[in-house]
């Protein structure tokens, strides 16, 4: 049963968190199963304020304010979730996700298998990466790739309000568990959000622009930075491809191998460290799928491979900029 | 009090170095020269300070996200701490760490880990490495109340007791974790009854009393050297500033205020009821008190213009030019 909640206009531009939130609130109202659980996501509306107001809507039971204690919050999750319900976990960052990487990895990307299908873990676990913000070593990492490797999850970064929303709800909907990455500067990001009830899909790349001379394609925040390099490199009679990566596992070679048979050459940006990174598995399927179409090598931009630094030079030296981005694409192009 | 009037002004004169070190932090952030999160210790001085009053130098020490006063109570560096604020190379963690990762390794301040509940169980490894050595030095482990909702905080606990290592851990209780109170977290509130129910000796303090928290802590330490068994000691106060972010709830030091508020029992400023104590068993100290409430603020602020001034000269030479990444990072 789909309930409207609300039929914002079709023109409606909405803040990337808010978009998050109109899709638990819509999930939430059509489904008595999904519940939330996280740290401060209730009285407080969450670190990032995506669960704002979901307390005072559903209640208690269904937004659970909990301990600090990631690897018992995603634990009991898997739990509840192998009796049906649906759980969305938020945790404050990645990287405190690592405190629950066995909960995660032992138990919901392997439960479902490893029973044979007896058993399944519908469950999304929320949270955003990225630095940017000076939050130094501990707090500033995307650490996308060590999700990615697991098989028995799916990963997904959307990066624009509407799919934010959009694959927020397929995520709650699958049978699997989702990892649901978001960026801490994507948050205010606003975009058009189409009404009403839709789903995008989990496990899809898509296309920001067209052209001919060269694919970047981008991980999380980097698609967005690719797209910007991208047209800035137009006045330089560049013409790149830009294909959002979407979805880290599975990949969608589809799009990618399509386009890079096109354009013969071939960029890969992400934020995390790019040594055994998301970047190095693209580089790799591409330079498989498309040896005899390649006109240069496949080339990889990561952050620097340092624990993020506090110091602001440091950390902007640390992370690909729209600037890195486009000098990649120029030596990769030849000019 | 039960302490000598120049340890009485030890504790004062640290406290008030740390509050002073806080407020210049919310007086600079605007200036947008000071960034990334920070974590304040505004009316909680007295636990570091009580506590680290009573250690050795060669004790070592590790703290958490909110680690400005355990750095500057073990002695720190303050201009040094200033500096790492700054993100200059001259900062204590040469502008790498930032305001949750401060580290001396002249102060044996063994740094800050802000993943919680990090550095308790690495307060387990110093205790073993105290051991070890020999010296009869303890590791302090410094944790908050949320710290403890945490698993490792507690395989910490039974670690070091099962091992017999020197560790004190320090719980600070605030009762707050973020914006969620203890309460609502726990159904057990009572830290110290669940370190006896895993074999540690346990103690509490109101952490807004330095002197009751340096008592608790000389007894506990004196545990914890002369069995070589881990303790667990358990403050409270109050947070007077925001969980995160150059916010205090209070005003900012003022001699006439603190000497007022001073007289206010019921008070909640752990400055404000060290001066009421010292006050009232040594009236004959209120000169040396007031030098303290007004010197140490000026000289604070002395720092920060020093600090500033040279974060903008490395701006203005240096553009946004990243310094070469310490030898420790290359292979
Ligand atoms: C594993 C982990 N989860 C969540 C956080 C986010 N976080 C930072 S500080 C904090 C509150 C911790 O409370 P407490 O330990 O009582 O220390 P206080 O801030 O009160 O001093 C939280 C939840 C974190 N740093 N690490
Ligand atoms: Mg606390």
């Amino acid at each position: 049963m789909a309930t409207r909640t609300q039929a914002p206009a079709a023109t409606d531009e909405k803040l990337y968190r808010v978009a998050l939130r109109e899709a638990l609130n819509e999930e939430m109202e059509r489904d008595d199963s999904v519940y939330l659980i996280g740290e401060d996501i209730g009285k407080f509306g969450g670190a990032y304020r995506v669960t704002e107001g979901l307390l005072d809507r559903f209640g208690a039971q269904r937004v659970v304010d909990a301990p600090i204690a990631e690897e018992v919050i995603v634990g009991c999750a898997i739990g509840s979730a192998m009796l049906g319900l649906r759980p969305v976990v938020e945790l404050m960052t990645i990287n405190f996700s690592l405190v629950a990487y066995d909960q995660i990895v032992n138990n919901a990307a392997k439960i479902r298998y490893m029973f044979g299908g007896e058993a399944k873990v519908p469950m999304v676990i929320r949270m955003p990466g990225g630095a940017g913000h000076q939050l130094s070593a501990q707090h500033s990492h995307s650490l996308e790739v060590i999700y990615g490797l697991i098989p028995g999850l799916l990963v997904v970064a959307p990066t624009t309000p509407e799919d934010a929303k959009g694959m927020l709800k397929s995520a709650i909907r699958s049978d699997n568990p989702v990892m649901f990455l978001e960026s801490m500067s994507l948050y205010n990001v606003r975009g058009i959000v189409p009404p009403g009830d839709y789903t995008t899909p989990l496990g899809k790349a898509a296309l920001r622009r067209s052209g001919s001379d060269v694919t970047i394609v981008g991980v999380s925040r980097m698609a967005v930075l690719a797209h910007e390099a991208a047209k800035q490199l137009e006045e330089e009679d560049v013409d790149a491809e830009v294909i959002d990566l979407r979805s880290i596992r599975p990949i969608d070679w589809e799009p990618i191998v399509e386009s890079v048979r096109k354009t013969g050459r071939c960029v890969v940006v992400e934020e995390g460290w790019s040594t055994y990174g998301v970047t190095a598995e693209i580089a790799a399927g591409v330079s498989e799928r498309c040896f005899d179409y390649l006109d240069a090598p496949v080339r990889r931009l990561g952050g620097a491979q340092v624990p993020m630094p506090y110091s602001l030079p440091l950390e902007k030296a640390s992370i690909p900029t729209s600037e890195n981005i486009k000098q990649l694409v120029r030596a990769v192009v030849g000019k | 009090m039960d302490v000598t009037a120049e340890v009485a002004l030890e504790c004062l004169e640290r406290m008030v170095v740390i509050r002073a070190v806080e407020e210049g932090i919310c007086a600079e952030y605007s200036n947008r020269n000071i960034r990334g999160p920070v974590h304040l210790s505004i009316g909680q001085e007295a636990m570091a300070v009580g506590v680290l009053n009573v250690c050795r130098p060669e004790d070592v020490a590790v703290s958490t996200h909110r680690d400005h006063a355990h750095y500057l109570a073990k002695g720190g560096s303050v201009g040094a701490m200033i500096d790492e604020l700054y993100g200059l190379e001259s900062g204590c963690s040469r502008g790498y760490g930032g305001s949750m990762h401060l580290f001396s390794g002249e102060a044996n301040f063994m740094g800050a880990s802000a993943v919680l509940p990090g550095s308790t169980p690495i307060a387990v490894g110093l205790g073993l490495g105290c051991k070890l050595d020999g010296r009869r030095a303890v590791a302090v482990g410094f944790s908050g109340d949320g710290a403890s909702d945490e698993g490792s905080f507690f395989e910490a606990l039974n670690l070091a007791a099962v091992l017999k290592l020197p560790v004190l851990f320090v719980c600070e209780n605030n009762g707050l974790s973020t914006n969620t109170p203890l309460a609502a977290r726990q159904a057990q509130t009572d830290i110290s009854a669940k370190a006896r129910a895993f074999g540690l000796v346990a103690a509490n303090a109101d952490a807004v009393d330095v002197f009751a928290v340096r008592r608790a802590a000389a007894e506990v330490l004196d545990h914890v050297r002369s069995t070589s068994q881990p303790a667990v000691l358990a403050l409270t106060a109050d947070r007077l500033c925001a969980h995160v972010g150059p916010v205090s709830t209070i005003d900012p030091i003022d001699t006439g205020a603190m000497l007022a508020e001073a007289a206010n029992g019921a008070t909640r400023d752990p400055i404000a009821s060290c001066v009421g104590a010292i006050l009232r068993d040594e009236p004959q100290l209120r000169g040396e008190c007031i030098e303290i409430l007004e010197g140490v603020p000026t000289r604070i602020a002395a720092e920060f213009r020093r600090a500033n001034a040279a974060f903008e000269d490395r701006n203005a030479v240096a553009g946004l030019v990243a310094p070469p990444p310490p030898k420790s990072h290359t292979v």
